[in-house]
């Protein structure tokens, strides 16, 4: 079973964070600014020693990579920003493709949607409006995705590389844009490409051309199951919290079924967004290693014998912000990678 | 934690009038007296408080279970067995072997329990069965055309067909109640299916003229719908009836949902657990619930059915997906061996 955690490349500054949210602002500033909101709410999270890496140092990157290794991850699949042109956060990708150092495989995920000051794409003042303009906006894409995609290390399937859509129901020219890059694709001597679009927390309508979809938890639980939310009183106002065994047991009772599609299962470490937009955001209770372990060892073995997927996408590997990592922290050391190296191990 | 109370009154078991205004704010726990005790003091006179933790109803009984299910199901009798331990005291687990009476004899079991359709079962047990003041016979009956004999011989006949239970009750039981086996579930469980295996729907019953037209009229206004049927006369592509259960479980994982002209617990539950949706028709008697988190789709005419599956079509893929999730989990704990068995249970000690 092959175990892709999501990698948010948002840990070096870029001048257009400098300017909305201040300079220097990275994942580490909403990270460390953040406070307790209830009784058992552990917030700031603190990475492991201190180490509020930097993406554009190679070491960094490294560490990254040797760490997901040793504990039984297979990639990455990093976010890729492109706007029409218009690349964001792109440098940890480009130093990794020119690293020879660096070599766990990866894949990308098209996280097509605006940059906003709020944290979800939803519209309120836009920093980056996602737009995808005409052919030649959508050649200069491929253009730029190609040496990704030829690169030994990137993820394939069947011998295409796999390429993840964040938002498909977003473009309206998917098949003419699906179209160009499979021409394209084949013409640069690749078999085409695997295309993959996110079941997250919007509504994902019937849309042809995908080899096979991605649940993207917890999202889609929350966005298509049915969690008992619980409003709590903070001194920052009303919050809503979530208990994180029935969660988990939603996404392992969950039907295999959709529309007779391929599925790629996902699983999460825990969600926390408080540190990106405090008592408005959602909080997880009740998360631990251990649970996390259990839960993933029995996503995998539904992975493997359900769904016959060969792939597990986990949320994710460094989502401060967001409550949802697996990198090392103060609180609970290296656990988190501890369980899901036994997971691993244990299944295969 | 037992703790000792010495106080004013007590030794005498008469509460203080001071104490009894706050001993009415409390809700009484609930407690089931052991055998041979009539209060809850010690030999000593000093009165304990309740007991902190509650037992269950049932924990003090006996029962012995018979075995006369078919050799394909010894999984099933099994597995009631294993469950059964942990809801009651006892429990004297045996094949049948023409010695019932003999075993009502030596063990004097609160309740007799046979599972199974009891052919080849002697007259002199059959007697003995009778006049046992609590059985139960938990037929296997869905696969019959009329009722079991069998099924007037004991005290509470379980069935698996609803429309069967005053015929046991004129045979001479003195009340029937459908309970449905669980299904095993190892073999019914979703499976992944080849894209060319999948359908939508599943047809379990033979076709008639009325279905035929009402299927017509389905295909028209759901021409991306693919059909399968599993009866005769169907202008469709025609699987098999199957007979072993692990077929019979393909089959049911080939369809997002199965459509059955007339009531089945066991598909119902083999369905639920496969993550298949069921239609089912229900009996003239029952309500038709529009509850959307039933673990089945009912309906009582072709018209109902008609709608219903329109209603079922215009739910998005991942609606479609959380109603088959929600069914699924149903089975996993509503159909499953301890509910059904507390169900049996709390029948014959009614």
């Amino acid at each position: 079973m092959k175990l892709i955690a999501y990698l948010l490349p948002q840990f070096h500054a870029i001048p257009e964070n400098d300017l909305h949210w201040g300079k220097g602002f990275t994942e580490w500033t909403n990270t460390k600014k953040a406070k307790p909101l209830y009784k058992g709410h552990h917030q700031p999270n603190e990475p492991w020693a201190d180490d509020y890496y930097c993406l554009l140092e190679d070491r960094a990157r490294r560490r990254q990579e040797t760490l997901a290794a040793a504990y039984g991850l297979h990639g990455f699949c990093y976010y890729h920003y492109w706007f029409k042109g218009k690349k964001l956060l792109e440098k940890p990708l480009e130093l990794k493709l020119r690293d020879p150092l660096s070599t766990l495989p990866f894949c990308l995920s098209w996280a097509n949607e605006s940059w906003t000051r709020k944290w979800d794409g939803g519209s309120h003042e836009i920093i980056q409006k996602q737009t995808y303009g005409t052919e030649k906006d959508w050649k200069e894409h491929f253009e730029y995705v190609l040496p990704f995609f030829q690169d030994s290390r990137y993820v394939r399937v069947g011998g295409k590389p796999l390429f993840v859509i964040y938002r498909p129901g977003d473009i309206g020219c998917w098949n003419e844009m699906r179209s160009l890059w499979e021409k394209l694709a084949v013409k640069n001597g690749l078999d085409g490409i695997y295309w993959v679009r996110t079941l997250g927390g919007f509504q994902a309508g019937s849309q042809k051309g995908f080899d096979a979809s991605v649940e993207f938890e917890p999202h889609y639980t929350f966005a298509t199951g049915s969690p008992t939310w619980r409003r709590l009183k903070t001194a920052d106002g009303p919050h809503l919290v979530v208990d994180y065994d029935p969660l988990w047991m939603e996404i392992l009772n969950r039907s295999i079924r959709r529309e007779g599609e391929a599925i790629l299962p996902g699983a999460f470490v825990g969600w926390d967004n408080t540190p990106r937009i405090g008592s408005r955001g959602q909080s997880c209770l009740g998360a631990t290693p251990e649970k996390f372990g259990w839960y993933l060892s029995r996503q995998i073995r539904r992975a493997k014998e359900l769904y016959r997927s060969e792939f597990l996408f986990i949320n994710a590997w460094n989502e401060w912000a967001e409550g949802t990592y697996l990198e090392p922290d103060r609180r609970h050391g290296f656990r988190y990678l501890e369980e899901l190296k036994k997971a691993a191990q244990g299944t295969d | 934690m037992r703790r000792t109370r010495k106080a004013e009154g007590v030794r005498t078991g008469k509460i203080p009038l001071h104490r009894q205004a706050r001993s009415k704010l409390k809700p009484k726990p609930m407690r089931v007296r052991p055998r041979g005790s009539s209060s809850g003091r010690s030999l000593s006179g000093v009165r304990h408080a309740a007991p902190f933790r509650t037992e269950v109803g049932f924990k003090q009984q006996r029962v012995l279970l018979v075995q006369l299910l078919d050799a394909t199901k010894w999984k099933t009798g099994m597995a009631l067995s294993e469950q059964l331990r942990l809801l009651v005291q006892e429990v004297i687990a045996v094949d049948y072997r023409e010695d019932l009476k003999e075993l009502l004899a030596l063990y004097h079991p609160d309740l007799v329990l046979l599972l199974g359709n009891g052919s080849g079962i002697s007259h002199a047990d059959v007697l003995a069965l009778r006049e046992w003041p609590r059985s139960v016979w938990w037929l296997d009956d869905d696969g019959l055309e009329r009722p079991h004999p069998a099924g007037g011989d004991a005290k509470l006949a379980a069935t698996q067909r609803l429309e069967f239970c005053s015929a046991y009750e004129e045979l001479g039981a003195a009340s029937s109640e459908m309970i449905v086996y669980p299904v095993d579930p190892d073999i019914y469980q979703p499976l992944p299916m080849k894209e060319e295996e999948r359908a939508d729907y599943l047809l379990l019953d033979d076709a008639t003229p009325a279905r035929l037209r009402w299927l017509q009229a389905m295909r028209r206004k759901h021409p991306r719908a693919k059909w399968l049927a599993g009866g005769k006369g169907w202008p469709l592509e025609s699987v098999p009836a199957a007979a072993d259960p692990q077929s019979r479980a393909r089959l049911l994982n080939r369809a997002r949902a199965v459509i059955r002209w007339s009531w089945s617990g066991t598909l119902l539950y083999e369905a639920a657990a496969c993550g298949t949706v069921p239609f089912l028709k229900t009996l003239a008697a029952e309500p038709v619930p529009s509850n959307e988190s039933d673990s089945c789709v009912r309906f009582r005419t072709l018209t109902g059915l008609a709608r219903r599956l329109d209603a079922f079509e215009r739910l998005s893929a991942d609606e479609k997906r959380a109603a088959s999730s929600r069914m699924l989990k149903a089975s996993r704990f509503d159909y499953s061996h301890v509910p059904v068995l507390l169900q049996l249970l709390t029948t014959a000690f009614k």
